[in-house]
Order: C-alpha cells, then structure tokens, then sequence
C-alpha cells in the first residue's frame, strides 16, 4: 500500500517522524560508498561510523531506502540500489522495529530522484553510531572482505 | 567609537597600510556571477575594481607548537573558481577585497604617501556598515547570515632605515634584532605568539614578521607587520568586531613594546 | 592580505603581498618539515574535495574547501612529523572524519564544519564507550591522545629475584 505523504514544514520539506505505514519487519536499506571502508590495525577492513551519521541541516537525518515500498513497486531492490550514479559499493539492512527500539524515528521522504527514499532521524550519540547501528545491521548488498563493525578489542 | 585612552599614540608612526578582514563559511545560493550585486553594494564609494588571484581558506588552530611551518602552504585541486576582487576608492587609498568567503577592509598609503591614516575607529566603524550590508544581500538569496569563522587585522609598517649600507642599523629600531658586530646583507624574521584567555584558552596567534625590502622608490626599509588572527568569540558579526577591537589593542602595544626609545622618539610617541 | 608594493631586497622571502600572484601549480605541497603525514593526507583531501554530487547514493556533497583546509591545521597542530598517518573519511554533508585506528586505542575527529569538530577516543583508560567532546580551535587534548595511543608501553619492572 502506498505510503500517506510525510509531514512537511512551511518550505516544504519534510519533517521528522516515525511513520506508521511502515511496518516493524520492513527492511530499511542504507547505500554504503567504498568512501567509507577503513582498516583496522591488524589489517581487517570495516565500516567508518560516518557510515550511520545523519545529515547536517534543518531536519537532517540518515538517508535510506524503503525496502517494502521498492518491491511493492514491483521492482528487484538489489537491481534498484544498483541503478545510482555513482555507483555504491554496497548496502546494509536495518529492520524498522529494531530502529525504533533504540528510539530512532523512521519516515518517509520521497524525492523527486527517488520515491522510495526515507530517513533515520532520533539522537545519533556516539554510542548510537559507532555501537548500536553497526550492531542492527547486516549486509544487504556484501562488500566483499569488508565487516560492518568488528568486536571491540581488548584495549592495553 | 573613541580611541582609547591607554593604548600609545604617535604622531609620525611609520605605518603604511592597515588590514581588517574576516573569513566565513560560503554562503548559500552566491555564486561568482553575482559578484557584479555584490559590487553593486559599495560601487559608490568603491568605483573601479580589479581581479587579482583568491586567497585559500586560513584558519589559526592550537595543540602542538608549530614553529618551523610558517607560511606552509598547501594546494588542493580544484581551487573553487572565485577570484578575488578588489573594489578600490577614488583616491586609491581604501579597497575592499572580495571572495566567496572573505571581506577585507584594507587602507594604505598612496602617491607621495602623505595621505593621513583615518585611524582604526573610522576603519572599523566602515568595515562593520560593510559587513552588515553584505550580510544583507546574502540573506536575500537564501534565508541566512554570516557565519563568520576566522578574523584578522594587521599593521603594516614601512621603517625607513637612514642608513641603509648597513643593515645591522635595524637594530636601532627593533628591540628584539641584536646584530652587535655582524653585518648581515639582509634578514627576515617571523615570530609567533599564542594570545591566551583568563581561562587559559588560545584567543588567537600574534605574528611579527620583519624582512628587509625595498620600496618602489628603491628606497631600503624595514617591514614590520603585526597581524592577529584567529576564531572569533561567536560567529557573528558583533563577535567579529570585538575580536578585531581586541586585535588592534594588542597590535598596537605590541608595536610599541618591540620598538625602542630612539624610534618612538623619531615617530613622535605621545602617549 | 596587504595591497603593499614593496619587493623583497636580495632573497625570496615568503609574502602576504596581495597584488603578488601566489598561485603556485596545483596540487604541489610547498614543504612538509618532515611530516610523514602530510603527503598522503594531501592526496587524500584532494580525491575527497573533488567526489561528485551523489557520491554516495543519496543526496551526499564533496568535503567543502574550508573543511578540508581546517582538516589540515587540526592535523599541523595535533600530529608530529612521526605521527602515524590517519585515514579520512567524508560526510554527506561536506563534512569529514579524520580517524586513528591503533592498536592501543582509536580516535575519531569529526569535522562538522572550521571551529566545529566532534572529537571522541577511545583506549585503556577510557572504558568500552569512549569519550567524546566539543572542540573548536584547541586540539591541546588530541594531541595528548595521540601520545597516549603511540607511546611505547612501558615495559614492567621485573621484580627483583
């Protein structure tokens, strides 16, 4: 079922909020740039927590696409994250619930270059970036060799 | 506003230009077409213009001592495509420079050099009217205003030295310069210092650069440039002015600090 | 940023005589006194300034100038010649990330725009979560953190026999 449309401020852009046409098992996928990939200090490649930050600006929050709004257009969501120019490496899945569960809202932002984009919005703490995102997702589309997070090692 | 009681004065000081410049974040929906609106806005005080090369984003940051790196320049491609423009005066004495991210207020010596310096007050209250009205127009492009993040004022000084076969004579007008019985055939010296708050946090850095130069008279003089830079208090245009009210304080004891009693006396210090 | 004409007597000194041309050939670093660092940084800042709009799927703009240039001054005042080299991420924003990842510890300086960087490490002393802080000009504490997580560690003392 198509999404009602967001909540738009008096410029209209669209103001945060948790929407309730998505539901709690739906697949909120994040494109991931190859921009993004560091190494860590015994050589294993992971994800930067710039990775799970929000955008600057009025409203700004993680870009994203709706998984069930793509398929329910009958498209292949894997061929459409692949259609983006440049384009991404890679992307990672969030379950909505498990989102709202750490207090994060998930909307709907349509754009004119993409009518399935949503966003993230909510406190993106460090803990919330660099621990609680990373631990929620999994890949969607693999970048080969990279992690997503990797465990905290024993620090000396 | 009135010039301050306490900071020290002279009748000839050897002064040859004054700079007030501030640096902001580029503003939204300005791009280097309108500078024709931006020129617009001081053309009547400001009649002629002339491009010259930008000036690459500078900013004063604090940790480690970073002696040795003076004048570290580096070079990231592409340059943003904004020249810098000069709006000069009449009399040429005044000019504003403009990029995308700067506005400076520069007044300097001209012609036979016996323009009188306006004085810092008249200087800045321009400079502040020139902010605010530049502050205007870019907010008639997108909601906003300056977001001002770096400022800047420097003194020039040409120091005549009489005798200029010898070079060691600066050091009849530089406290700081002790040649003794070497005779260099030039120098040049930068010197920094970090300005610190009550609370002990970096306000901003005060550099004093000395070279020997010619003048385009061919006439040998000692440059003596004091500049204080740095983030002011709030990004604001309020904030900006008291960091360049505070600069020029400092500036100008520290001119007279680092110059001796044979040169205040030639320049005529009253106070 | 003078509008002096003076010509400097018998040697080239370094000018901020603003009817002078600086413009040196693009992409050429002046001098790097012996900072390992720099180069690489260098060439990074110049792939991260020159992303496409898009970049990175979504809305996502190249690091601004100014960040990429207040990037370098937090590096000039935090990181010795020796320092190890830190990998640099960008933002959606415009925004960068310069991070450590050693094996004592990480640090992260997210550069939200000149004289607005969140800074967070995290290392022995620290605990699991890290701690994060504001800083705008002063970088006196990152540079404390990166001598905490480059220092050798000091061997113990075995006790005497």
């Amino acid at each position: 079922m198509p999404l009602s449309p967001p909540p738009r401020d008096a410029h209209g852009k669209v103001m945060p909020h948790d929407h309730q046409g998505i539901g709690s098992a739906d697949g909120i996928i994040r494109r991931i740039s190859e921009q993004w990939i560091i190494t860590e200090p015994d050589g294993r490649k992971r994800l930067s927590s710039i990775a799970f930050n929000p955008s600057s600006g009025p409203h700004g929050g993680m870009s994203v696409d709706l998984q069930a709004q793509i398929e329910e257009a009958g498209l292949n969501c894997r061929e459409f994250l692949s259609t983006t120019s440049p384009q991404c490496a890679g992307s990672i899945r969030f379950e909505a619930g498990a989102l709202r569960r750490a207090s994060l809202q998930v909307g709907f932002d349509p754009l004119l270059s993409n009518a399935h984009h949503g966003e993230v919005w909510g406190n993106f703490t460090d803990s919330m970036k660099k621990r609680t995102l990373p631990g929620l997702a999994t890949w969607f589309v693999e970048i080969e060799g990279v992690a997503i997070s990797v465990r905290p090692r024993p620090l000396s | 506003m009135p010039r301050p009681d306490d900071l020290p004065d002279f009748k000839t000081p050897p002064l040859y230009e004054v700079a007030l410049g501030v640096q902001f974040t580029p503003t939204t929906g300005y791009q280097q077409v309108r500078v024709g609106e931006v020129w617009a806005l001081f053309r009547e005080d400001f009649p002629s213009v002339q491009e010259v090369a930008p000036l690459p984003p500078t900013f004063e940051t604090f940790g480690l001592p970073q002696g040795g790196r003076v004048g570290t320049q580096i070079n990231l491609r592409p340059m943003p495509g904004h020249s810098r423009y000069w709006f000069i005066s009449p009399s040429e004495d005044e000019l504003l420079q403009f990029q995308q991210d700067r506005l400076l207020h520069n007044w300097r010596k001209v012609g036979d050099k016996t323009n009188e310096y306006p004085r810092f007050d008249a200087l800045i209250e321009k400079f502040e009217k020139e902010l605010r009205t530049l502050e205007t127009y870019f907010s008639s492009l997108a909601p906003q205003s300056l977001k001002i993040n770096q400022c800047e004022v420097s003194y020039i000084n040409h120091i005549e030295i009489e005798n200029s076969a010898s070079v060691a004579s600066a050091q009849d007008w530089l406290n700081f310069v002790r040649f003794d019985q070497l005779q260099p055939d030039d120098f040049a010296m930068t010197f920094r210092r970090v300005i610190f708050s009550p609370e002990d946090k970096p306000l901003g850095r005060l550099i004093y650069e000395t070279v020997l130069a010619l003048t385009e008279n061919n006439e040998t003089i000692v440059q003596l440039t004091l500049t204080f830079r740095g983030a002011p208090a709030g990004t604001d245009i309020n904030a900006a002015i008291d960091f360049l009210q505070y600069g020029r304080r400092l500036a100008v004891q520290s001119f007279k600090e680092i110059t001796t009693d044979m040169a205040h006396q030639k320049w005529g210090m009253v106070s | 940023m003078t509008a002096a004409q003076v010509r400097r007597r018998f040697r080239f000194v370094k000018t901020d005589d603003a009817s002078e041309n600086r413009m040196t050939p693009v992409g050429y670093l002046m001098t790097n006194f012996g900072q390992k660092w720099r180069e690489p940084v260098i060439k990074r800042l110049n792939e991260l300034v020159a992303l496409q709009s898009g970049w990175d799927g979504y809305d996502g703009i190249a690091v601004t100038f100014e960040n990429a240039y207040f990037a370098v001054g937090i590096l000039d005042a935090c990181c010795r010649g020796d320092d190890p080299t830190p990998q640099i991420v960008p933002g959606a924003s415009g925004d960068l990330q310069i991070e450590w990842h050693l094996e004592k510890g990480d640090i992260e300086l997210h550069i939200v725009a000149p004289n607005d960087v969140h800074a967070w490490h995290v290392d022995v002393n620290t605990g699991f979560e890290g701690e994060g802080m504001l800083l705008t000009n002063d970088f006196t504490a990152v540079v404390r953190w990166i001598k905490n997580l480059t220092e050798p560690t000091r061997a113990t003392v075995p006790a005497a026999s």
